[in-house]
């Protein structure tokens, strides 16, 4: 394997719960990579150990070869993981632009004047630099926490299903600004979700997880056809 | 942690509805508390012995409080050991003294010493937060106050200890303390949009997400709580000067207890905060001649009425007013 991102027996256990058992992956450079599954199934908590949410009990991960396993969060941030959650989460009292100043500033490496109209724009958000976040909509507020994560210029973005909550229309627009993203920034995505549909329609390559276990992977279409992928979702 | 690394972080203000009265730039702010602190060094002056005395103690406690306005104010972390830091920045030059060393010597020593316990201190009790690092501090004061009080070779016990004089005559030391006053709430204000002072803020809001936006948030609260502690011994330093004999009662488990009090009275994460708050704490039973069981039982009520009627504090308040007299202006 020599992928972008190469995770090789990445486990974690939650007292005696196996929510991440022995999953090797990789993704390549500047792909949107899905990971489905039903509740439970341990997506988030992977997601959690390639942020640094978590550290793994067993297994490697490397980020362009560097161990990124055992690292503690901001210091995967600091490596250019960056990831979103499932809860909007953001510094609620502050302005949009405010808190992407601060993710921005948060590393330790100089850049130049961060461009917050641009970052907005990609995200949809144009204009709204000034808006309290407390004022934002659901949706606004998950376009915010993806805005707050690319400030950090991250390699790799890790969205915890981004579209909940999200009527059609906003998933659908949603679906294209997360391309956008990719096209724009070149950044690799993994994104979260149990909402095949908007899945199906975005990632170009799918693990498919069922009880901590990688169930099967491969393109949309392979994964839709996929009769262990079909029965773990009609519970089968 | 350098500063050069960071980026532009000087002009950082992250308050998304900053105070009215927070619109001048920083060269403002700093002239503004300068003048405060030469206006203050008149009123100490200038004023009868007793209001003097009762000025200065207001004074030493602003420093004490604005140290604490770091961790406490910045960070959100309601540390109730400041009185342990203080006591020890007293105890620490005192005993240095006696030992032989010069005055400016035993200043760097008592604030180092008081650093190190921060240090430790924070080591331990960094990784809890809200009411557990509440209760934490307040246990480590208490285990200060327990040493201060019982070991008598050394603190001579409840009896206490006479300080030398470490400066030229009174009229030097009535300078030291405004100036000290001011230059701690003009560190508090230079601290507060640095990137130490905005990272302490990305805490307050959401420490998880803190983290996950890059701010090594261990680090930054060690550093604001070691900073606090270092500010805390300066005001102990002082207080000993001042009153020229100290002992255990002034630096008791419960003072850090009423210096957070101070700080959320006056407005916790404000410039001015430590100095309103200490005004009313200290200077209220001082002026009114209540006996100190009265005194800290006014200092807990108007805690709970604050917190209930203001809970930003007398500073927010006092942003209201402002605000207030701007619309009345506006339609004017």
């Amino acid at each position: 394997m020599s992928g972008f991102l190469e995770v090789e027996g990445a486990s974690k256990t939650f007292g005696g719960v196996r929510a991440v058992d022995a999953v090797d992956f990789s993704v390549d450079e500047g792909k949107i990579y899905g990971v489905i599954g039903p509740n439970g199934s341990g997506k988030t908590t992977l997601l959690g150990l390639l942020s640094g949410t978590y550290r793994p009990d067993r297994g490697v991960i490397r980020l362009n070869g560097r161990r990124l396993d055992g690292l503690s969060a901001h210091r995967t941030v600091q490596a250019g993981v960056a990831r979103t959650f499932q809860t909007s989460r953001l510094f609620y009292r502050w302005s949009l632009a405010a808190n992407l100043t601060a993710a921005a500033a948060a590393r330790p490496i100089a850049r130049g004047e961060e461009d917050h109209s641009a970052l907005l724009g990609l995200v949809g958000l144009a204009g709204r630099g000034d808006a309290e976040c407390l004022s934002l909509s659901n949706a606004e507020r998950r376009l915010a926490m993806i805005a707050v994560a690319l400030a950090t210029r991250p390699h790799l973005l890790l969205l915890d299903e981004p579209a909940v909550g999200m009527s059609p229309k906003e998933t659908a627009a949603l679906a294209g600004i997360i391309r956008r993203i990719r096209d724009d920034r070149g950044v690799t995505i993994i994104v979260v979700e149990h909402n095949m549909h908007f899945m199906m329609g975005m990632a170009e390559w799918i693990m498919a997880m069922r009880a901590g276990r990688k169930l099967a992977e491969g393109t949309p279409a392979e994964i839709r056809a996929n009769a262990d992928v079909v029965a773990a979702y009609l519970g089968g | 942690m350098s500063e050069s690394h960071a980026p532009r972080a000087g002009a950082l203000d992250l308050a998304a509805a900053p105070s009215p009265l927070n619109r001048f730039g920083p060269a403002r702010d700093y002239f503004g508390i300068a003048l405060l602190g030469i206006g203050l060094w008149l009123l100490v002056v200038e004023t009868n012995a007793f209001y003097s005395s009762v000025l200065a103690t207001i004074l030493i406690w602003t420093i004490a409080t604005g140290g604490l306005n770091i961790i406490a104010g910045l960070g959100g972390y309601p540390s109730l050991v400041q009185g342990a830091f203080y006591g020890i920045g007293a105890y620490g030059s005192a005993l240095a003294m006696k030992w032989g060393q010069p005055f400016w010597a035993s200043c760097f020593e008592a604030v180092g010493a008081a650093s190190l316990l921060g240090l430790v201190i924070g080591l331990v009790f960094s990784r809890t937060r809200g009411q557990y690092f509440a209760i934490g501090t307040m246990f480590s004061g208490l285990a200060v106050a327990l040493v201060l009080n019982n070991w008598r070779m050394l603190t001579n016990g409840q009896l206490g200890i006479s300080v030398d004089f470490g400066f030229a005559d009174m009229d030097q030391l009535n300078i030291v303390i405004p100036a000290a006053a001011a230059l701690t709430l003009a560190i508090f204000r230079f601290v507060s949009r640095r990137r130490l002072g905005w990272r302490l803020q990305t805490i307050l809001e959401d420490e998880d997400l803190a983290e996950h936006i890059g701010v090594p948030t261990a680090r930054t609260k060690l550093t604001g709580f070691v900073l606090s502690a270092a500010i805390g011994a300066v005001a102990g330093v002082l207080i000993g000067q001042y009153n020229g004999t100290i002992s255990p009662d002034l630096f008791d488990y419960y003072v850090g207890f009423v210096m957070f009090v101070a700080l959320s009275v006056g407005g916790a994460g404000r410039v001015l905060g430590p100095l309103l708050g200490s005004a009313f704490i200290v200077g209220i039973p001082d002026l009114l001649n209540l006996s100190s069981g009265i005194g800290l039982l006014i200092a807990g009520l108007i805690f709970v009425l604050v917190i209930i009627l203001i809970p930003g504090g007398f500073m927010s308040a006092l942003d209201a007013l402002v605000r207030w007299v701007a619309m009345k202006a506006a339609r004017r």
